[in-house]
């Protein structure tokens, strides 16, 4: 385990060192001189992009507040207990580092998100992430985003961009998620380059999105290494055009740890890559070792019972395999997918498929061990991907502004559906009941919101929403009240 | 038998489902997820579901019996189904073993199990569900499983050799086992289900409305090839379901998949277009508005949503007649929900 470590840090560490040193050394000065806890601007008073710093004990989010499009909020190594919710354009939040210190956004495994961005053309660079109940780094809705150098640890999902076009997640390491590691959820034309990833149920997903680059990543000792779903009932039915390239993804093992609850916890241990759904993917040049059941799945919805959304394409159709360089895979079989390949007097298989994909292929030269590909063909050499080096656009995506509606809405999904359901008890009460409770008086669920103070017993003390500010407390507050559930 | 038995088509299909039944060793400490995992809330909401599901006593066996006939179709409340049949169970232990009405009566409330697990199935959200609620349908899945494998034993000695007996019992395999068994245990009985509709379909597969050729065929759609699955059988026992039972919709779901499996586009329109002349009120309202919905998605999947219209209005006409009927609309739980943050609209809906 050691060298894989130190496998990790190489990927990382010129990315985070550059993005430290990027800003110059004075601030790394002023953050040696100046003890102050509240954001300031500098230099003062200047016209255009500024400089906000955060000194160690500040205040992340108010220094948010106070950014305008175009500003950089340096955040100084040291903890900080908050959650930051980034709901403008244009703004950069990068943490510095100091060695080892970093700047540390800690939820003590009380608040549910560290970072959320719904503003265009975030930056959230150079933050260690740790303790959070849900989110570890989550964008919501928020187009030409980039999550770079952050290692996140814990929370359900890791870094979870979610309904964006056009995003770059780059050079993070990420362990511990519930979840998956680094989730792209809903997006498109998003790239996903060296990263790390380990002691997640998943390191990498691409769950419903369409248009998307993994290339570079290192996926060791999670339950699966990379997962490429379509989960139904979602509002985006389908998924493509997927390339994953130049992975290191070895021993998948782990147990998986997915509360019993979750979807995850249908994952299967030892899969090197598990394709579950989605069309036209290309793995190409990966280097697939030690997965003890399988290095490649392809499967479908019908075999992973989620087949309940009609409008969903079960299969995973147009799989292409080429190139890889395989060692050791299914050689020690285990759980029911293992008793699936034992049940056909097989083992070492490299590449297992359902058999219900259509015009998937794998190139004839590879001789690779596989199993249920008996209609699969011989891939095109001319199909490879070697050259393609982005699925970003060229010219960066459009950002619409959000209504106040839209923003209710995709701020109530990022943040409130962590605890609450709508007509049960998760970890907060229903909704229903908080609509019945604050029917007609928006204003009173946005000041509870912002201040909670502990009502009942039974429930966990509700962290302060605050942060989110009181616009989209309201847009919020309106939601719940007068649109969800009518 | 007056209760369909279209039950395993859907979000509990009749696949291997084993990935969504495996059970995780640990939960990391953390999430919210892993807090509802915690033992005591454990033991806390199943003791609120065990009162939750519980059914006011009645006075005596008649009553149970017309309890039973009057709400064991009312497939959209899952609670009144629940007593319906811990109604049914009261009444056939009443019934004494000379009794000729035991064996049909036994095998009516067989049927009526088995289809309650579809109605537990469609109770949970389709991604997460919350901790009180999962531990309510979890509590009535294990009643019921309880409930089929008392019925069954003490239906054995007299109906073993009842083809129908025999059918349900092959159904209850299949159905029980989707939900809170070991893999491996689960793989064990649907291999024994299989063998079980091989014997009913050798000697009557006309039995309980082809129930046989539709099960079938959705084992073999599901399982892949290499441990015995075979799309193009399953094809042809989804059409002898539907000709042995024109109006199961269930057989129809399972020919247009098939169709579109094969991108056999004026197929699927002709299946799609013959499910619409299936007349509604020939059906349970509920599995009406169910196979609607999911037939209307295919149609939206295959490019007809003219189709898809037509499933629509039909299903809206039938919720306007029945407003209780459910409508299958979930909210959202951890990030995950049908609604379009950006347009406000239901992704499931049809329209």
């Amino acid at each position: 385990m050691k060298n894989q470590n130190h496998l990790k840090y190489a990927f990382v560490m010129l990315p985070v060192l550059l993005a430290a040193c990027s800003g110059g050394g004075e601030t790394k000065q002023e953050a040696k001189q100046e003890e102050s806890a509240q954001a300031s601007a500098s230099p003062e008073g200047a016209a255009g992009p500024r400089e906000i710093v955060v000194e160690e004990g500040g205040s992340i989010q108010a220094a948010v507040n106070e950014a305008k499009s175009g500003d950089t909020i340096i955040v100084k190594p040291g903890v900080y207990k908050q959650s930051v919710y980034i709901d403008k354009p244009n703004i950069t939040l990068r943490g510095l580092r100091d060695g080892d210190r970093w700047a540390v956004l800690d939820g003590e495994t009380v608040k549910n998100d560290g970072i959320i961005a719904s503003g265009h053309s975030t930056v959230i660079d150079g933050f260690y992430v740790k303790g959070y109940k849900g989110n570890g780094i989550m964008t919501q809705g928020a187009n030409n985003f980039q999550i770079l150098n952050n290692h996140v640890e814990g929370a359900f999902y890791g870094i979870f961009p979610q309904y964006g076009r056009n995003g770059l997640v780059k050079g993070n390491t990420v362990t511990g998620s519930e979840d998956a590691g680094i989730y792209v959820g809903m997006s498109d034309n998003i790239d996903v380059l060296e990263n790390v990833a380990y002691g997640n149920v998943m390191g990498l997903e691409f769950e419903n999105t369409r248009n998307a680059l993994m290339a570079r990543n290192h996926i060791y000792g999670n339950a699966s290494g990379i997962a490429l779903t379509i989960v139904p009932g979602l509002p985006v039915k389908d998924a493509y055009s997927q390339v994953i390239k130049d992975n290191k993804i070895e021993k998948n093992n782990i147990e998986n740890f997915a509360p019993s609850s979750s979807i995850a916890a249908g994952v299967p241990s030892g899969v090197g890559i598990i394709v579950v759904g989605p069309d036209d993917i290309t793995i190409e040049n990966n280097e697939i070792a030690g997965n003890d059941n399988v290095g490649v799945l392809v499967t479908d919805l019908l075999t992973f019972g989620l087949s309940n959304d009609p409008k969903v394409d079960p299969y995973s159709d147009g799989i292409k395999i080429m190139k890889n360089t395989w060692r050791d895979n299914g050689d020690n079989l285990s759980g029911m997918l293992g008793g699936m390949i034992a049940a056909a007097s097989r083992s070492g298989v490299e590449i297992l498929s359902m058999g219900k994909d259509r015009d998937s292929c794998l190139l004839a030269e590879d001789g690779v061990d596989a199993l249920g590909v008996d209609q699969w063909t011989a891939c095109d050499p001319s199909m490879t991907k070697a050259t393609f080096d982005t699925a970003m656009i060229k010219d960066g995506a459009e950002e619409p502004v959000y209504s106040p509606e839209q923003k209710g809405r995709l701020t109530y999904l990022a943040v409130c559906t962590g605890c609450h359901a709508y007509d049960s008890v998760l970890h907060g009460p229903s909704v229903e009941s908080i609509k019945a409770l604050y029917a007609d008086n928006p204003e009173g669920l946005v000041q509870y919101a912002a201040n909670p103070v502990r009502k009942r017993e039974d429930f966990p003390e509700m962290p302060a929403q605050s942060y989110l500010g009181d616009d989209v407390l309201t847009q919020i507050a309106d939601y719940i009240l007068y649109d969800l559930g009518e | 038998m007056k209760h369909r038995h279209d039950l395993l088509i859907g979000a509990c299909a009749a696949s291997l489902a084993l990935f969504a039944c495996l059970q995780p060793a640990l939960a990391q400490s953390g999430s919210v997820l892993s807090d509802t995992s915690d033992v005591e809330l454990q033991q806390k909401v199943q003791a609120q579901a065990a009162e939750k599901i519980k059914c006011a006593p009645l006075a005596d066996a008649a009553k149970a019996q017309e309890a039973f006939a009057s709400a064991v179709n009312d497939k959209w409340d899952r609670a009144a189904v629940g007593c319906a049949i811990e109604y049914g169970l009261t009444a056939f232990d009443a019934l004494p073993q000379s009794d000729e009405r035991k064996v049909a009566f036994g095998l009516e409330l067989m049927g009526a199990i088995v289809s309650y697990f579809d109605v537990i199935d469609k109770s949970y959200n389709k991604l997460y569900e919350s901790t009180d609620t999962a531990a309510e349908l979890s509590l009535r899945w294990e009643t019921n499983r309880a409930n089929g494998d008392k019925v069954l034993a003490a239906l054995e000695p007299a109906a073993a050799d009842v083809v129908e007996f025999r059918l349900l019992s092959a159904a209850f395999k299949l159905a029980s086992s989707q939900r809170g068994v070991d893999p491996m245990v689960q793989g064990k009985l649907q291999s024994e289900a299989l063998a079980g509709l091989q014997g009913v379909m050798a000697e009557k597969p006309e039995a309980l409305g082809g129930l046989a050729p539709l099960l079938m065929g959705q084992l073999l759609y599901a399982l892949p090839g290499f441990l015995g699955g075979d799309v193009e059988k399953a094809g042809a026992l989804f059409e002898r379901a539907r000709s042995i039972d024109p109006n199961n919709l269930a057989a129809y779901r399972g020919l247009v998949e098939y169709h579109l499996k094969k991108r056999e586009p004026e197929k699927v329109a002709a299946v799609l277009e013959a499910a619409l002349k299936v007349d509604p009120q020939a059906l349970n309202a509920q599995d009406f508005v169910d196979d609607a919905q999911f037939l209307g998605g295919l149609a939206v999947r295959a490019g007809r949503e003219d189709l898809a219209a037509s499933f629509n209005s039909e299903r809206a006409k039938m919720l306007a007649e029945k407003p209780y009927l459910q409508t299958r609309k979930k909210a959202a739980s951890f990030g995950h929900g049908a609604e379009d943050p950006f347009t406000g609209k239901d992704s499931n809906e049809l329209k």
